[in-house]
């Protein structure tokens, strides 16, 4: 038995580590709600699976691709894609997608920091930073980092990065020295823990000496990442925090974080490989396609999961964890000569979980592929309402999970029409 | 965004900023060294130094002045400055099997090469005195025998290690704007026609990042309609603003369009049958800020003959070293420091001297002067001053664990490497603890490991024990060792008697208890010195 399958997702295991299990489906308050983001790095071309550009002159849909639908929400479907279908039929009754979602610019860098910040300087806490220190004192790790980009900004104290090549486990473990060139012995066990007690000794008596400012800002940040660091390490005997640039390993390694009560909010990324993965400004329509279908395998294989693991206050994690979907940018609409598809700064985003209005699309393209506006309070298309931003959508997350957004994102409100 | 001059005439010399709850607080003299030695060499002071600081706190100045001139300077400079240049990173469009390298040169050489290749040319000019402006003006590069295996260059077949080289492509010169390692780094692609390239130039030679600034899209522009764009990126005051000055720079680098970025034939070579590329695209002229241009060549020389190119480097040495961004307050130092650098010929060691012998480098906390920030080490940082004490270095298959991030610890040390993370963490976090924690391990094995086989007057830190004296037997020579420790660790003079030694000694004795080994228990000590958090914030 490993140790993915003593979890088992078992109830008594949970119970051992205090982790409150939900008996019955009951509506979860935004403050028990979990996050799930999972980023497409590169840039999503959203005609192969949100946005309809059937009737648009302008707009390449892919060949043998057709409409379809399931709980209201309209989508691509591809005869090689089984796996977009499936997901769709599966969960659109708790999904929203948001077409037409403006970035602001068309360059990767600067369109994932806007995307995943509201913001250009990458200074700023990135949605799941924030909304995962919003909680910070419930969970060890409150954001965790599987995969993909993260922007931790002033409240760093709270994120971790697993790595992509089972560094966190190593360093849990102290295995990643074995493979160390030279190699020497390290500390017995017993030593390491009295080290680690001296240490959060140490770390309370630096904040009682530090002066004001950024030196007392340090100390106590330090103080916060050893007792994170020291709690972390009894994870590791009931996770493995092991993954990969697949999507699937970085799901399992999420979903254990969220069920052991480790973490609040799991960052999770999908390159699509190799040197351009989605950025398909080449062949786009046989590069695509594959990406779409790998990521809705791995996004199945973690609804699945989500929906076999007990929740802390539910019945299942699915029932607690809201799970974004999204990429840095769109895609220009038409084919270029190299009949790839170049940069777009307008996009989709994808959400499923409890508390939305799903079954639901909002937002759209216009006929220049632009977005359209919508009325913020009701979530429908108007004229006179303010255009979807990724600002939006964060600010939208935020209050989602029981954030005053207002505190976080200026200018920009939630899209309120789409809460339950 | 360059704090130009240009706010002393607005009248922005006013109060500098503060932050409130904070009391002006100056750095020690020996905490002062040890900020400085890590800041310009990346290591702590060493023994010696640290004894001569806390006799004589007046010779301050004249250590400073000679890190300076320490052989790490250089490398340190590109460690300071890989977070602006990020062009060290791990996968490259030209892969490894492209190239028949000799026996012994490995993937992580290559990439290593590759990248370093821009902050190399720094490095050279900063540790030979040479000006600045031979960073977009140089005639020579600086390669590796890794490169010499895969460009066209004259590097010796029969040398290896980095020295000044030159491509034999015929292409341009502009140092660093020569480079294949910038251009490999940065691609472009057929629709972005350089401007990513283009912005490279602006955000890391003159401070001025277009794409910090938010594109809001005119709806009255069909997006669709590719002449309507290219119309709009002309005429639309919203898009002109930037593409005025963008696209014209973009247009220098068509010398580097690469027809297959695959391609070692393809990518390792300057095309000059492709310098024109920009008209059938459909481009402007080659131009820098409104004045006509040609080359490359001529692209460095009007960078450096820009006034923004030297403010920019001032402000970049600033923050770098003093751990936050310019303000308004900070206008009058920037001046100070301009100066210094103009008089001191453009050389980097009179830039970073400057910096760091200015009060506001010295102030620990906020005044009415300004303030430098305490800092958190960088994982480059952490890994050169954990060699410098105990002279190991974390590596696995040759590959640096706090540069690589395939393998290594890189981004968990806090590390950006310009696609997962863009900025070094500022504060610390459990990872990067857990990374310093496993460092701190591996480092005091190695040296305990290589002084316990030496004899005490030849050993570096353990030097008062012999790894087999317990309180009981000696206490006098564990007291001694501990206070080296400090000494060689933090660069602190404490008192025997005093709580420091009071907490490792009960440390030191928890230890035995568990282990009932005098080594091991040295190594516990060693370890948690290492993992302390003045070993991490300085």
């Amino acid at each position: 038995m490993n140790r993915r399958s003593f979890i088992g997702h078992s109830a008594a295991t949970l119970a051992a580590l205090g982790v409150p299990l939900g008996t019955a489906r009951a509506a979860v308050g935004s403050a028990d709600r979990k996050l799930i983001v999972v980023f497409v790095q590169g840039g999503w071309d959203p005609t192969r699976v949100f946005a309809d550009g059937f009737d648009h002159t302008g707009v390449s849909m892919e060949a043998d691709s057709e409409r379809s639908n399931a709980s209201g929400i309209d989508f691509i479907a591809h005869p090689d894609r089984p796996g977009v279908s499936a997901f769709m039929q599966a969960q659109a009754d708790r999904m929203v997608v948001f077409n037409g979602v403006m970035v602001r610019s068309i360059a990767h860098e600067i369109c994932t920091t806007i995307a995943m910040t509201g913001d250009t300087s990458g200074l700023l806490s990135d949605w799941p930073a924030i909304i995962g220190q919003a909680q910070a004192d419930r969970f060890t790790l409150p954001h965790l980092v599987v995969g993909g980009p993260n922007f931790a900004g002033d409240i760093g104290a709270a994120v971790a990065r697993a790595g992509n090549n089972g560094q966190l486990e190593g360093l849990l473990s102290g295995e990643i020295l074995e493979a160390a060139d030279g190699a020497s012995r390290v500390l017995p066990m017993p030593a390491r823990g009295i080290i680690d007690r001296y240490l959060a000794r140490r770390s309370e008596a630096r904040i009682l000496t530090a002066t004001p400012g950024m030196d007392e800002n340090l100390a106590s940040a330090f103080h916060e990442a050893l007792r994170r660091a020291t709690e972390l390490q009894d994870y590791r005997y009931v996770m493995d925090f092991t993954a990969t640039s697949d999507l699937a390993t970085q799901a399992q390694v999420g979903v254990d974080a969220l069920a052991l009560g480790l973490s609040r909010c799991v960052t999770m990324g999908h390159s699509g490989g190799g040197l351009n993965g989605w950025d398909t400004h080449s062949q786009n329509d046989d590069q695509q396609g594959p990406l779409w279908e790998n990521l809705f395998a791995g996004l199945n294989q973690l609804m699945a999961l989500l929906q076999d693991t007990p929740g802390t206050t539910a019945s299942s994690l699915a029932e607690e964890t809201t799970v974004v979907v999204m990429s840095e940018m769109g895609r220009t609409p038409a084919l270029n000569s190299n009949l790839g598809k170049d940069h777009w700064p307008f996009t989709s985003v994808m959400v499923v979980g409890e508390g939305l209005t799903g079954g639901r699309t909002v937002g759209g393209f216009d006929d220049g592929w632009m977005g359209n506006a919508v009325d913020f309070d009701s979530g429908e298309s108007s004229p006179s309402g303010r255009l979807l931003s990724v600002e939006a959508i964060g600010a939208t997350l935020l209050q989602h999970m029981g954030i005053d957004s207002a505190e976080h994102v200026t200018g920009t409100p939630a899209i309120t029409g789409v809460f339950l | 965004m360059v704090i130009t001059l240009l706010l002393l005439a607005c009248g922005a010399d006013g109060p500098a900023e503060t932050q409130s709850g904070s009391e002006s607080t100056a750095f020690d003299a020996a905490e002062m060294l040890t900020r400085a030695s890590l800041d310009i060499r990346g290591v702590r002071p060493n023994l010696e130094d640290v004894t001569r600081i806390h006799q004589t706190p007046d010779d301050l100045d004249t250590l400073i002045e000679g890190y300076l001139h320490d052989p790490r300077f250089p490398r340190r400079v590109m460690d300071l400055y890989s977070e602006i240049y990020l062009t060290q990173g791990e996968a490259y469009s030209v892969p490894f099997s492209a190239f028949e390298f000799d026996e012994g040169i490995t993937r992580a050489n290559y990439t290593e090469a590759i990248g370093d290749e821009p902050l190399r040319i720094l490095a050279h000019i900063a540790a030979s005195d040479l000006p600045y402006t031979d960073l977009v003006t140089a005639d020579w590069t600086m390669h590796n025998h890794v490169l010499g295996q895969m460009y066209p260059t004259d590097y010796p077949d029969d040398q290896a290690g980095w020295q000044r080289a030159h491509y034999t492509d015929g292409r341009p010169t502009a140092g660093v704007l020569s480079t294949n390692g910038m251009w490999w780094r940065f691609l472009s692609t057929p629709s972005n026609q350089n401007r990513k390239r283009a912005n490279q130039i602006s955000r890391i030679f003159l401070c001025n990042d277009y794409l910090t600034k938010p594109i809001n899209f005119d709806r009255d522009v069909n997006l669709l309609d590719e002449e309507a764009v290219a119309n709009a990126i002309k005429y639309d005051p919203g898009c002109v603003s930037c593409h005025v000055s963008l696209d014209p720079l973009a247009s220098y680098l068509y010398g580097f369009w690469y027809v297959d970025e695959t391609s070692a034939g393809d990518a390792t070579v300057y095309h000059p049958e492709r310098e024109q590329k920009y008209v059938p695209l459909g481009g402007p002229n080659p131009g820098y800020f409104g004045q006509p241009g040609t080359s490359i060549a001529d692209l460095g020389h009007k960078i450096a003959s820009d006034p923004r190119f030297i403010e920019c480097a001032v402000e970049t040495a600033f923050t770098r070293l003093m751990g936050r961004d310019a303000t308004l307050g900070d206008t009058d130092a920037l001046t100070l420091h301009r100066e210094a650098f103009l008089d001191g010929d453009l050389t980097l060691r009179s830039l970073f001297s400057s910096i760091v012998g200015h009060p506001r480098y010295r102030s620990a906390a906020s005044a009415p002067d300004g303030f430098a920030e305490r800092k958190l080490v960088t994982a480059n940082l952490l890994a050169s001053q954990v060699m410098g004490i105990t002279g190991y270095l974390w590596t696995q298959g040759g590959v640096e664990m706090m540069k690589s991030d395939a393998i290594g610890v890189g981004n968990l040390a806090g590390r950006a490497d310009g696609q997962r993370m863009i900025r070094n963490n500022r504060s610390p976090n459990a990872t990067m603890l857990l990374v310093n924690a496993r460092l701190a391990e591996a480092a005091t094995a190695h040296l305990l490991k290589t002084e316990a086989g030496w004899a005490k007057d030849d050993r570096n830190v353990f030097t008062d024990v012999d790894f087999s004296e317990t309180i009981a037997t000696n206490r006098p020579a564990i007291v001694e060792q501990i206070l080296r420790l400090h000494a060689v660790i933090f660069g602190r003079q404490i008192e025997a008697d005093g709580e420091e030694v009071a907490a490792n000694i009960a440390l030191f004795e928890e230890l035995m208890d568990a282990t009932s080994d005098p080594y091991v228990a040295w190594g516990g000590v060693m370890i948690a010195l290492l993992r302390d958090p003045d070993f991490l914030m300085y």
